[in-house]
């Protein structure tokens, strides 16, 4: 065995799990059946669950979106059981420690899959106003809530604004605020 | 897939958004108004609050669509969709049309919440002799005769012109959006009546004079209900100023829409003529008016169609016949 071989047929399996829990994610509504799904669940001989069945399960596994985990499951267990084989022409020269950690990483990395998209797939929308709700404790106007008045004053005399026009009825002078 | 299992899956769909749309109402309807109990002097918390909601509305009525793409190509494939399909397409626009609706409802009711939240915080602004203003110069009561915006008013004591201005919730509500949400939620019923109105009118191909009338009467009820609302609360809003505000307002409604009056015009004349039997008469006028073009027996015969007008068809039908 060389180390390439292992490492081209390690990044295949990541690659097939990869692609098979982004397909399994991008069905929406949750329990629903989407062609890239179809595709993977032909690619892996696992039969589509019925359309009662997957909502069914959908709800019961509280999926917010994707494919029912059972069917996920099983297209893993398949793409596992493929893997092993694969892997067991590229390990045999590896000692039985070495084979055995292989193994266990192809089982850690199948698990992980799975709870990473159970995680992903049952993730509500965060709540809708949490910005609302931030800006509006700020309670940004407070300090401008009454009303106020204010008389404007001529700069050159002082005199108070008595006139609705805006010059001092004293010395002409434009009234500004004080 | 068989046409069954389109259709099945068609209404599971459906009614996965449908279960989707309530929750959406039910957390966005506690969720507004704990904001609407929190801050209505500041709009921006509610309008950003309803932008979310309508986001996340228009994007079920987008998964409509998007799935409906999906079902038709599939059905396609099928020979004998037929009206099974038609009914399909229908689930799926009353369903569009609910979403909008329940959007339309969901921020014209909670706009209003927090105008009569922002109508409560002005009334106790106002609620003090004088507003509680004094003279900046004297510190004499002044009698301010406008509340609701910002006016000159001459110390009684002293002399001195002040600048009064109203509280901030006053002009909030007078000059802000709060009397025009109290004022579009009373005229709610009058807008949904106009909004199909304006579907009818718009969708028709080939509309007539009674047409453009029946919508131009839904607007002007619509905006009677909504200024009559509004002159409620608004100070100066007499009856002269409310019929000039009607006015102004189906002015600007009909005035693009009036360049098609004369074509409006020839279609009512045309359906008149066949709903009357004037065999001769319609020919005549088709001889004249369609000399140019502008409108043919096929005109008159697709509009009398679309308005299932059993009458003007009958003669309409004969005269094609003869063609």
């Amino acid at each position: 065995m060389t180390a390439q071989a292992f490492l081209a047929l390690w990044g295949d399996v990541t690659a097939r799990v990869a692609a098979l829990v982004d397909a399994a994610l991008d069905v929406e509504p949750a329990g629903g059946l989407s062609a890239a799904w179809t595709s993977q669940l032909k690619a892996y001989a696992v039969p589509a669950l019925g359309e009662d069945a997957r909502f069914a399960a959908a709800r019961t596994d509280k999926l917010a979106k994707g494919a029912p985990i059972a069917e996920l499951t099983s297209c893993l267990d398949a793409l596992t059981k493929a893997a092993r084989l694969q892997l067991a022409q590229v390990t045999k020269t590896l000692s039985p420690p070495q084979q055995e950690h292989v193994h266990r990483g192809l089982d850690t990395l199948t698990a992980e899959a799975l709870r990473r998209y159970r995680e992903l797939a049952c993730a509500r929308p965060k709540k809708m106003f949490g910005h609302a709700k931030a800006v509006a404790a700020q309670h940004r106007y407070d300090e401008h809530k009454g009303g106020h008045s204010y008389v404007l004053g001529c700069p050159t005399c002082g005199a108070p604004r008595l006139a609705d026009d805006l010059s001092c009825v004293f010395c002409g002078g434009e009234v500004a605020p004080r | 897939m068989s046409l069954d299992a389109l259709d099945a899956r068609w209404k599971t769909f459906l009614g996965k958004v449908e279960a989707r749309l309530g929750e959406i109402l039910a957390e966005a309807g506690p969720g507004l108004d704990e904001l609407n109990a929190t801050e209505v002097l500041d709009p921006v918390p509610l309008a950003s609050a309803l932008t979310e909601v309508k986001a996340r509305l228009q994007a079920l009525s987008r998964k409509v669509d998007d799935s409906w793409s999906t079902i038709d190509a599939e059905l396609d494939q099928l020979e004998d969709a037929g009206s099974r399909r038609d009914a399909m397409i229908r689930a799926g626009d009353v369903l569009r049309e609910r979403i909008e609706a329940e959007t339309e409802a969901l921020e014209l009711g909670k706009a209003a919440d927090a105008a009569r939240a922002l109508y409560a915080l002005a009334e106790a602004e106002l609620d003090k002799p004088g507003g509680g203003r004094k003279c900046s110069s004297c510190g004499a009561p002044l009698a301010p005769t406008a509340f609701d915006r910002p006016s000159n008013v001459p110390c009684t004591h002293c002399k001195a012109v002040n600048t009064v201005r109203p509280g901030l919730a006053t002009a909030m509500f007078f000059q802000g959006g709060g009397s025009h949400a109290l004022a579009a939620e009373a005229a709610a019923e009058a807008g949904k009546a106009l909004k199909a109105a304006e579907k009818r009118f718009q969708g028709l191909r080939h509309p007539a004079q009674e047409d453009a009338l029946a919508f131009e009467a839904a607007t002007a009820v619509y905006w009677r209900a909504y200024c009559e609302a509004r002159g409620a609360r608004t100070p100066g809003w007499t009856s002269a100023r409310l019929d000039k505000e009607v006015k102004e307002k189906v002015g600007q409604a009909m005035h693009f829409l009036k360049r098609d009056a004369p074509a409006w015009q020839r279609m009512s004349r045309a359906l008149a003529l066949a709903r009357a039997g004037d065999r001769r008469g319609l020919e005549a006028w088709l001889a004249d008016e369609g000399a140019d073009g502008s409108v043919s027996l096929d005109d008159v015969l697709e509009a009398a169609k679309e308005r299932a007008d059993k009458k003007a068809l009958a003669l309409l039908k004969t005269l094609a016949a003869d063609d």
